[in-house]
């Protein structure tokens, strides 16, 4: 697989604070390939620094196997989706799109016909002559992305492009970029804070936080197998139990035995596991689970798909349970007694 | 305005404010009938009478005599076509120099900008007069700045061009004019969104080519206010030409002013303010044509 983009111990201070701190990943040629975290972790710079708008203070980017230190941004093979979109509001759209064939000098017929070709891609044919200023969000967004793929980019970067939208529309450009990906077929690097858009589109995400890569994989790795106490929290939120390992299970204080996966543990050492709120079961009688407790409904949140719990345990820990609303038995009240349990291949260990 | 606010606007509450609103303005109003449109309407009536030179009756109206009078008279003309020659000038310099200026507190300055744009602002706190004494004694055949060059031996005679001339007023309202019109420019291009100018870089423009395409253009109402600003008091003026101007520096300004307060022709000195009067609200036409009036209002 070609390597498209490669951050090798990126680094990036700005005086005593450390923004990115010791950051390496590769990106492979064709990948829809994510930047996930919270705000201020590092996401935004690090993308910055591929499109040459902040300089790294030590490591080296490569682009398409080049060294970019000192390579301007208007000389990159990058081109970037702004998180205003940053449309020239003095130029139609047609303009717009053509802004960086202009430059490269391309010829006038050239650029008609490929302007022509992006409005299609996006949508939005007879556009060309539209101000800025009449466009709704959601047009707006996919002129900003058509004026970026236009010069045919190396790698596409996107600063979190859809943090705007209203949620259907965001729902609606998800699915507009995944195919639009799938049709060009260019390498996507995607900055976001919300993990169910990260999930959704990525091949592959980088997880960041306080300036560090803490975990880097495939959608289903980071949710299904998170590597640290912050992933398994940040990505879906999650439950935690900690407890001393003995003999396939492990024992939590005031709660009893959880059994798990069998795995090379060491006895008597402290394992922190990871519960999801959707892999857990709810009932007044359980059965074909694994563990099983008694817990009481302190609140109950009912959100049209799902219903979300919070169950207070035995030993006063308060839980998530996230309970599809099809096949209920029904909802539980407040106060109302119930028996949550889980498989023990769910029950996924941390450290 | 979509069907909502009109049929807000229509409710009686609106309409109390709205009456409210226009009671706000009437005193403006009136005030500028009194002290602006009268004295034009009479400057405009005046200037189509011809007037007795002693009795100051009406002799004959309407004539177009006192016009006559302009453009018959190479003088005159000649005096106009150097006005508008200076005005232009002073308008492309002090506008091209501000410009500069905000340019770089805008992007360049990142602490205190404000304080730096207020220190520009310093020389407004000297009356004009003053200012204009000042540069009375630096220029001159034999003012200060001739003086020391001589003296110091770097020139033998006087630079006859910071002699009291058409130069030196120039050079005195460009300096006078530029640190005003910063305001105007600094204010459009600190209203450009930063990250349209990496939007043009990122696209492969050179910082010059930025600036050609994004940040100029977008700066233009700025600019067009400036010119403005400049342009219509500097057409019309006449100080600084009576105290650095000389004879051969004369602007069409001392002519009106000499009509009506020394020769008391104001019958004359009213059509030449009407001359003056067209060339200026020409100037503003054609610049509100060229970029609508509300986005240029929108950047003061």
């Amino acid at each position: 697989m070609k390597i498209d983009v490669e951050l090798k111990n990126v680094t990036k201070k700005y005086g005593e604070i450390v923004a990115v701190d010791d950051v390496s990943f590769a990106v492979e040629r064709g990948q829809f390939f994510s930047l996930l975290g919270p705000s201020g972790c590092g996401k935004t710079t690090t993308l910055r620094m591929i499109s040459g708008f902040e300089t790294p203070t030590e490591g080296e980017i490569f682009i398409e196997g080049k060294p970019m230190t000192n390579v301007p941004p208007f000389k990159r093979p990058t081109n970037l989706v702004f998180q205003n979109l940053a449309l020239f509001p003095h130029m139609n759209v047609f303009d717009n799109i053509a802004f960086g064939l202009r430059i490269k000098k391309v010829p006038e017929n050239e650029i008609q016909k490929r302007v022509k070709e992006m409005l299609e891609l996006v949508r939005l044919p007879g556009y060309e002559k539209r101000k800025i200023s009449q466009l709704s969000g959601g047009e707006k967004q996919r002129i900003a992305i058509v004026r970026a793929l236009v010069n045919r980019p190396a790698v596409l970067l996107l600063d979190e492009p859809l943090g705007p939208l209203d949620l259907k529309l965001r729902e609606e450009m998800i699915v507009e970029l995944k195919r639009i990906k799938r049709e060009v077929g260019t390498t996507f690097i995607y900055v976001t804070h919300d993990q169910g858009e990260a999930l959704t589109m990525s091949d592959k995400i980088v997880v960041m936080n306080k300036g560090k890569v803490v975990q880097i994989g495939t959608p289903m790795e980071i949710y299904e197998k998170p590597k640290s106490k912050f992933v398994a929290d940040f990505i879906g939120g999650t439950n935690f139990f900690e407890g001393k390992y003995t003999e396939g299970a492990v024992e939590v204080d005031g709660l009893g035995k959880i059994s798990i996966e069998s795995g090379a543990h060491v006895s008597k050492k402290t394992l922190l596991l990871s519960v999801k709120p959707e892999k857990i079961c709810i009932g007044k009688k359980l059965k074909k689970v694994d563990n099983i407790f008694d817990g009481k409904v302190t609140e109950s949140f009912y959100q049209g798909r799902a219903i979300t719990y919070k169950v207070l345990l035995e030993n006063d820990s308060l839980i998530t349970v996230v309970a599809p609303s099809y096949g209920m038995e029904r909802v539980f009240g407040i106060g109302e007694k119930v028996k949550v349990g889980w498989n023990k291949e769910d029950a996924r260990v941390i450290t | 305005m979509n069907p909502r606010e009109k049929e807000a606007s229509q409710s009686p509450k609106t309409k109390k404010i709205e009456l409210r609103g226009i009671l706000l303005v009437v005193p403006t109003y009136l005030w500028l009938i009194v002290t602006f449109l009268i004295p034009v309407i009479s400057v405009l009536m005046l200037s189509f009478a011809e007037l007795h030179p002693v009795t100051k009756n009406i002799v004959s109206f309407p004539t177009m005599n006192n016009y006559l009078t302009l453009f018959t008279n190479l003088d005159y003309v000649v005096v106009l076509l150097r006005t508008l020659l200076l005005t232009v000038a002073v308008t492309i310099s002090s506008v091209g120099l501000a410009y500069a200026v905000a340019y770089f507190i805008t992007f360049k300055i990142m602490k205190n900008k404000y304080t730096i744009l207020l220190a520009f602002q310093a020389p407004y706190i000297a009356s004009y007069m003053m200012v204009l004494l000042a540069w009375r004694l630096l220029l001159g055949r034999s003012g200060v700045i001739n003086s020391l060059l001589m003296s110091m031996g770097l020139t033998s005679g006087p630079i006859e061009l910071l002699g009291y001339n058409a130069f030196s007023v120039w050079l005195v309202l460009t300096a006078t004019w530029f640190p005003w019109l910063i305001l105007p420019i600094f204010v459009s291009l600190e209203k450009i969104d930063r990250s349209l100018l990496e939007a043009s870089q990122d696209l492969g423009a050179s910082p010059l080519t930025t600036f050609l395409k994004v940040t100029f253009p977008l700066s233009l109402p700025g600019v067009f206010v400036a010119i403005l600003f400049v342009f219509i008091p500097t057409i019309g003026e006449f100080v600084a030409p009576a105290v650095v101007g000389g004879t051969t520096g004369l602007m069409f300004g001392n002519l009106i002013y000499d009509f009506f307060l020394k020769g008391f022709r104001w019958d004359i000195g009213s059509a030449f303010a009407v001359c003056l009067l067209c060339i200026v609200i020409l100037a503003v036409l054609v610049l509100f044509r060229k970029i609508g009036f509300e986005k240029l209002m929108e950047s003061l």
